[in-house]
């Protein structure tokens, strides 16, 4: 009962909400390329070019404002490479993806080294971060006020970005264009709407969220840059969106699930249990949640031949 | 939608290449050529000279550029000539070694532990000259293997722990007895640290629960940061760091919960200044210094050899930044047992015998 408390209290679903910011963040953006029936491997790169980007702008004018900008910038940037090479010039999407990723590590490992001097990792008091505040009205309930307490800005931005993805996909005539193109390429264009057009700006709507999410990482959850440290979140968020059909609900239910399992993992460690084990939880979960998605879906298209025949 | 799946699984796979590339350190960076260091204005004949050959860069202000002192302290001391040659490219480290065995340098030192197979092609190629090789072992007639003891080094912190997490009168101590470790990934080497943390706890109070967890990852502070938070909302208020950048993690948990971290390789105790305890120091200055000592005065031996407490290769920092916020009883009572430790007295265990072979 001790050991139930310890792993399931507020805290813990505080520590998921946090985790699962970033993922939901860079899912939010992702979601748009699979909508249009792109496979966007390259968001890892993405939020690591944001997240570079805001410490780098923090840094020297010590404001969030410009930093944040800076982080959706520079993520959009990197998409519109992507989405340059991808897209435009019809090269492999997975290579193209892959690519950005070996070069945004590449690149801010060079940039940290050759502007800060540092190897591995730039903490410093002069990186501001985001502030933290309180929800208004929902963290004075009783109880669950909690986990709309001392969160950074950015993390109240986030869940509320699901309804306005929702809102934009599902209400105005962009989304329908995205979607139409995702669900048969061939159809939008005989009604005029050019695919390749609407894909590059699938893209870089998720630059702009893997921008965000990576300003998230360094200037929110941390206040540092890390080589490397995305450390894979933008894979996850991948697995997220399939996870949640593509839908901004959807993803962000994924996102939070990803987020408090990895929060009980944490909690799980020092009670014993093997790291290794314990480490691979989040990706056991994904693969076994993966394997009961397609089964039922299997089970729904054998139904239907069925009901067919 | 198949396909996609297959997709998707075909990227998984490369990514965990591709972290494992990322995880091997510095295979993405530009391979620089090997570089002088300062070097002596004059060509002296009579001067020893030493090679300082190494596995990355200059400049990490931890590891290396600590046995970097070193040379320096020598040169100042001793009146030794060095040059140093780095290169973070591993197609680099056997043909930088054997250069340096080629020229008339006297000593030759290798760091870090991935210079491993190096050494062990180079050394018996020349067999007169002397090879000292840092952070792993290497057997050979000419080469003195340097480890450092760890697990000594965090018996002391581990005491301090144990010590502080009772005084109350510090902001964010509870009363518990509870402490916490975070390591990177789980390999060997960070058991043995983890081992004389506990060994160390529990010496001063059996009673101590030490909370362990790691991040799996040596370059994900928020992961670092989480795990730390966590192990404070279990009752830990001090947690110690040997985690490397995902430690930087460690350390702004500290500062963000009001609790307090210990820091591990390289002084970090002014990072978040009252928030960071101590640190465990690795003196890899100390060690370059006596091995070159040893061989100027023509006692250099071949071997392992293990720099722990007892030949000041490991330690904690002085504490110089909490100040009067660790009592003076607990400083003395550090102070006996590294004395205990050094004398003998107190044997720290080894990660099922990592360290020194008998």
């Amino acid at each position: 009962m001790d050991i139930l408390h310890n792993l399931f209290n507020l805290g813990t679903l505080v520590a998921g909400i946090r985790i699962a910011t970033p993922i939901l963040l860079a899912g939010l953006g992702g979601l748009h390329t699979m909508q249009a029936n792109i496979l966007n491997i390259g968001m890892e790169g993405m939020m690591l070019f944001g997240a570079f980007s805001a410490v780098l702008v923090s840094y020297y004018t010590g404001s969030i404002i410009f930093a944040t900008i800076a982080a959706i910038l520079v993520g959009v940037l990197a998409a519109v490479i992507f989405g340059l090479f991808g897209v435009k010039f019809k090269c492999n999407i997975i290579v193209a993806g892959i690519a950005i990723n070996l070069f945004g590590v590449a690149f801010t490992i060079y940039l940290l080294r050759s502007i800060f001097h540092v190897r591995g990792a730039l903490s410093h008091p002069k990186i501001v971060g985001f502030p933290v505040m309180d929800f208004p009205v929902l963290s004075s309930l009783p109880y669950i006020g909690e986990l709309f307490k001392g969160h950074s800005i950015i993390v109240y931005v986030a869940f509320l970005m699901v309804f306005l993805v929702h809102l934009f996909l599902y209400r105005t005539p962009k989304g329908l264009h995205i979607r139409s193109v995702g669900e048969h390429a061939e159809a939008a264009a005989s009604v005029g709407i050019s695919p390749d057009r609407i894909r590059f700006q699938a893209v870089m709507i998720s630059g702009f969220f893997c921008g965000l999410a990576g300003a998230y990482l360094s200037l929110a959850q941390t206040r540092m840059f890390v080589e490397n440290m995305v450390a894979g979140r933008g894979f996850i968020a991948l697995a997220a969106i399939y996870f949640g059909g593509g839908t901004p609900v959807g993803t962000m239910l994924a996102a939070l699930l990803f987020g408090f399992a990895e929060a009980v993992s944490l909690r799980l460690q020092t009670l014993g249990f093997p790291s290794q084990f314990v480490l691979m939880t989040p990706y056991l979960m994904t693969v076994f949640i993966l394997i009961i998605i397609s089964y039922v879906k299997k089970v729904h298209s054998q139904k239907r031949k069925y009901e067919i025949a | 939608m198949k396909k996609n799946f297959k997709l998707l699984a075909l990227c998984l796979s490369l990514v965990m290449l591709l972290g494992l590339i990322a995880g091997c350190g510095g295979g993405q960076e530009p391979a620089k050529d090997s570089k002088e260091g300062t070097k002596e204005g004059t060509k002296d004949a009579k001067k020893f000279k030493v090679a300082y050959v190494i596995s990355n860069n200059l400049g990490d202000k931890s590891f290396f550029d600590s046995g970097y002192a070193g040379l320096e302290r020598a040169k100042a001391e001793l009146g030794i000539e060095y040059k140093v040659i780095q290169s973070p490219n591993s197609a680099d480290w056997e043909p930088n070694l054997k250069a340096a065995a080629e020229e008339d340098y006297d000593l030759i030192i290798a760091a870090a532990s991935q210079m491993h197979d190096a050494v062990k092609n180079v050394a018996p190629q020349f067999p007169d000259k002397k090879f000292v090789y840092i952070d792993d072992v290497v057997e050979g007639n000419n080469v003195a293997s340097i480890t450092f003891a760890q697990n000594e080094g965090s018996f002391l912190a581990g005491a301090l722990a144990a010590l502080m997490t009772t005084h109350t009168e510090l902001p964010g101590m509870n009363k518990e007895k509870i402490i916490g470790w975070v390591g990177g990934a789980d390999i060997a080497v960070l058991h043995d640290f983890l081992i004389g943390y506990e060994q160390g706890a529990k010496y001063v109070d059996p009673e101590t629960k030490v909370l362990s967890s790691f991040a799996g990852s040596f370059s994900d502070p928020a992961k670092g940061k989480e795990l730390t938070l966590a192990q404070y909302s279990q009752g830990a208020d001090i947690v110690m760091n040997v985690a490397s950048a995902t430690g930087v993690g460690i350390l702004e948990a500290a500062k963000d919960a009001g609790k307090y971290a210990i820091g591990v390789d390289s002084d970090q105790d002014g990072i978040y200044p009252g928030h960071i305890l101590s640190s465990m120091l690795k003196r890899v200055d100390n060690a370059c210094f006596d091995q070159i000592k040893l061989a100027m005065e023509n006692k250099w031996k071949s071997g392992h050899f293990e720099y722990g407490l007892k030949n000041k290769g490991v330690g904690l920092t002085e504490m110089t930044v909490m100040g009067d916020k660790i009592p003076q009883e607990v400083r003395n009572k550090l102070k006996d047992i590294e004395a205990k430790i050094s004398s003998g007295e107190i044997v720290v265990k080894h990660y099922e015998n990592f360290g020194v072979k008998k």
